[in-house]
């Protein structure tokens, strides 16, 4: 079944909480490994508590952003914490999807580069690995509040 | 969310809802779509309209709640119910009952013996919450002539009273208040000590719920007119006056219409002949005190022209001159249809009392000029001559005022228990029969059969209700007579208190059924209160016992206390509200008693004994060890008539000639409602 993507912006267009379009000129449909880091990257971005019914759906990881952190030594951890967090809410929900392809069906998502770019920056990959086996390494976007 | 009254679980089922639509409509059009819990379009699609989605739903279910009467009744009984209720009904030209404002007397104490204005908004404050007002249009001058002593029992001056009525200043049962002290009284007298109420407020009743709403409307659509049972129900009750609890419909064929009936007395076979309909309601009961004098000649409430009066009857007297019941008077000339004859039923000095079911067919009395009437009475056939005739004369004339010995005749209407009936003037012959405390002669047994020997000073004194007219007792044109004394004193002349319950609005409701205007063209109906059942009795209970550990075993038990008022008061309000169609009986009125107060542990076996007030004015008395029945049959229950003597019925056995004896009076277990007072009600408790 195919689902709707979401495409990176710009990273220099990119504003807090808009890191995604649905298409640059129409929406584009995707399915498969695609479709699953979507879906991820999607819950990973939700701030908790702001779903209407489902408060505590997505992590805490735009809190991140713009707050106040003392020590990036400590980022990383929260990062990872954030990572498995989202992980374990996607298979959770994939659990009561019985007819799902073994495409779109999540078995794991590891942190695969931190990188501090600037005092308070940095480029975050994670790859994300189907039950099929098929990986896909994505960035997780995000911008700064004074950007 | 409560503003739009919708919840998460609201919006979580219309987020699957839309899920389900979504997929489903795709899966038709051949698209295969994600719209699960985790992708972007269920997170865009069904997650982004799933609220406003909610929200319309649950508008369109209460639009389609309240499209349907049936729908609306299951609802809560708030606001927007009242609203849809009143909407759709209101297409039948139906209206909500807006309830009833609760009404009592308050005595005012005052220090000192002072007139006092009593301004229209003074507010008496029986509760912080319930206040009551003077029940009138304008201020209430009280003078102090009015404020009568009250006396201690040495014969001092407590203070001074006077009675005001108040009425509630809402509508609603919660200001039935019992009797007791008023909280505060604003203040208008400086001399004003206290207010109280002796008696409870009563007729308080609330806006009328939707669900009874909607059951007074069942039957809307009838024909809004007295013409049969349903139309009946939902014009009187349902439309008019919503007061009355219960209407039950007696006509045609019914065991209990009596008044349709014509007889053959050869053959004895009795049909009903049709034509006549008895509508009986039940209203709230009211304690009403009437005074009349003995013997005053007063109009029949029925109408009925039944007696001829001549000053100079022949030999002074027609006791003297022998006529006798079932003589016959004829009348030979002045009256329109003369000449005619009547069968004399009674007979006084110079007054022939004749049969109802032919009275004379004017009274001359009331006639301008009084027509000069010449009769003869006798027992010798044809002439009808032997004992006597007078006139022409403008003396003797035909009345609708009749009067009998030792007798007060109470206004047409229902009269329910006679609670107290005393001479209040009386001359000193009568003293040795005084009441010690009022004062006056006080009859109090109420007796089946007349009073014959001269009573003892001291004891009770007896007295007899009479209903001349029993097919239409408990009516607006019964012939309700009380009998009091003894037959070798004549009390005539005398003023006689008659303090009884009666129903509240009665006459409205019998005034529109036989007005010409509105009863059905040919038909002779007859509104009616039910005949009054009265229960008594004396429930025993154990309370319960207050747990004690092992140290305290040798102490005496303690118990919870009961709040005895509380249960008389659910028991009493058990009875009273028995349904129509079913009856009372000591099962129900012992749970009823555990219902009112938990520390009730148990109730034990006891004896219902209760009272037919029958519509010729005797009283049945009965007594039950499980359920009331009227006319019992020895095997369906333990019920049965204590006074059978009373009405020439053997001591057993006389089931069918008991039944047989209501059914002539046109009672049986549909035309009576039951009925208990303060006074015949009690509690003991046992076993601790």
């Amino acid at each position: 079944m195919k689902d709707l993507h979401i495409q990176l912006i710009d990273p220099t267009e990119q504003r807090l909480g808009a890191n995604f379009t649905f298409g640059f000129r129409e929406p584009i449909l995707v399915e498969g490994l695609q479709k699953l880091a979507n879906q991820w990257l999607k819950l990973f971005l939700t701030p908790k508590g702001t779903h209407p019914w489902r408060r505590k759906e997505g992590t805490n990881f735009l809190y991140l952003v713009g707050g106040n952190v003392d020590d990036p030594d400590t980022v990383q951890t929260a990062v990872l914490e954030y990572i498995e967090d989202a992980t374990t809410q996607l298979k959770n929900i994939q659990v009561r999807q019985l007819a799902l392809p073994d495409t779109e069906r999540l078995l794991s998502v590891s942190l695969l580069q931190f990188v501090q770019v600037e005092t308070l920056s940095f480029d975050i990959w994670v790859r994300v690995t189907n039950t099929a086996g098929s990986t896909l390494d994505v960035l997780i976007p995000y911008a700064r509040a004074e950007d | 969310m409560a503003d739009y009254n919708i919840n998460e679980r609201d919006v979580e089922e219309s987020a699957t809802l839309l899920r389900d639509v979504l997929a489903t409509r795709a899966q038709q059009r051949g698209l295969t779509r994600d719209y699960s819990e985790s992708s972007v379009l269920g997170g865009t699609i069904v997650d982004g309209h799933a609220t406003v989605f909610a929200l319309l739903r649950n508008q369109a279910r209460e639009i389609q709640n309240r499209l349907s009467l049936r729908d609306v009744q299951r609802l809560p009984d708030g606001e927007s119910a009242r609203d849809a209720a009143d909407a759709i009904l209101s297409n039948f030209f139906r209206t909500r009952d807006e309830g009833r404002f609760a009404k009592g007397v308050a005595t005012l104490h005052f220090t000192q013996r002072v007139d006092a204005l009593v301004p229209r908004r003074t507010r008496f404050f029986k509760t912080s919450q319930l206040v009551y007002y003077v029940d009138g249009p304008a201020d209430v001058l009280i003078s102090a002539n009015n404020m009568r002593p009250n006396l201690d029992a040495s014969g001092r001056v407590i203070d001074y009273v006077v009675q005001l009525n108040l009425t509630a200043a809402r509508v609603g049962q919660a200001y039935n208040q019992p009797s007791g002290r008023f909280l505060a009284v604003d203040p208008f007298s400086p001399f004003l000590s206290f207010a109280e109420n002796n008696a409870p407020f009563a007729f308080g009743e609330d806006l009328q719920s939707t669900a009874a709403f909607i059951a007074t409307s069942e039957n809307a659509l009838s024909l809004r007119a007295i013409v049969n049972a349903r139309a009946n129900d939902s014009l009187l009750r349902g439309e008019l006056f919503p007061e009355i609890q219960t209407l039950l419909t007696v006509n045609y064929g019914d065991p209990e219409m009596q008044r349709d009936l014509a007889s053959d007395p050869a053959s004895g076979v009795a049909l009903h002949v049709g034509g006549h309909a008895d509508l009986y309601v039940r209203l709230q009961t009211q304690e009403v005190v009437e005074r009349m004098v003995v013997e005053d000649p007063t109009p029949r409430p029925d109408g009925l022209v039944t007696v001829l009066r001549d000053p100079a009857p022949p030999s002074g007297s027609f006791i003297v001159a022998g006529v006798a019941p079932g003589d016959i008077l004829v009348i030979a000339s002045g009256t329109p249809n003369a000449p005619f004859q009547y069968v004399v039923r009674g007979v006084r000095a110079g007054e022939l009392e004749i049969s109802p079911r032919v009275p004379f067919e004017v009274a001359t009395e009331e006639e301008t000029p009084v027509p000069s009437i010449r009769y003869t009475v006798g027992n010798n056939y044809p002439a009808f001559d032997n004992k006597g005739g007078n006139g022409p004369s403008s003396t003797i004339v035909t009345s609708r005022r009749i009067s009998q010995y030792n007798c007060g005749l109470l206004p047409g209407g229902p009269v329910y228990r006679v609670k107290q009936v005393e001479v209040i003037d009386a001359p000193p012959l009568l003293d040795p029969y005084r009441d010690a405390v009022t004062g006056n002669v006080v009859f109090t047994d109420r007796r089946n059969t007349a009073v014959v020997g001269v009573p003892t000073p001291g004891t009770a004194l007896g007295f007899r209700v009479l209903c001349k007219n029993p097919q239409e007792a408990q009516s607006q044109r019964a012939v309700t007579l009380v009998e009091i004394g003894w037959p070798a004193y004549d009390f005539a002349g005398l003023t006689l208190e008659v303090t009884y319950e009666t129903v509240v609005g009665f006459s409205a409701i019998a005034d529109y059924v036989s007005d010409d205007f509105n009863r059905t063209l040919g038909a002779n109906p007859l509104v009616r209160a039910f005949h009054p059942v009265y229960v008594s009795f004396t429930l025993p209970y154990r309370p319960r016992i207050v747990p004690r550990n092992t140290l305290e075993v040798f102490n005496p038990a303690a118990t919870f206390t009961v709040d005895v008022e509380t249960v008389e008061r659910a028991v009493i309000d058990y009875v009273t509200a028995t349904p129509f169609g079913s009856r009372p009986d000591t099962g129900g009125i012992g749970q009823a008693a555990k219902d009112a107060d938990a520390n009730i542990a148990a109730t034990y076996p006891f004896t219902l004994n209760y009272a037919l007030l029958a519509p010729d004015g005797r009283v049945f008395r009965y007594a039950t060890d499980d359920i009331v029945s009227v006319a019992p049959d020895g095997r369906t229950s333990s019920a049965r008539l204590l006074n059978p003597g009373d009405f020439g019925l053997p001591p057993t056995g006389y089931y069918a000639a008991l039944a047989r004896l209501l059914q002539q009076q046109g009672v049986s277990d549909r035309t009576v409602r039951y009925l208990a007072v303060a006074d015949d009600v009690a509690l003991e408790q046992r076993g601790v």
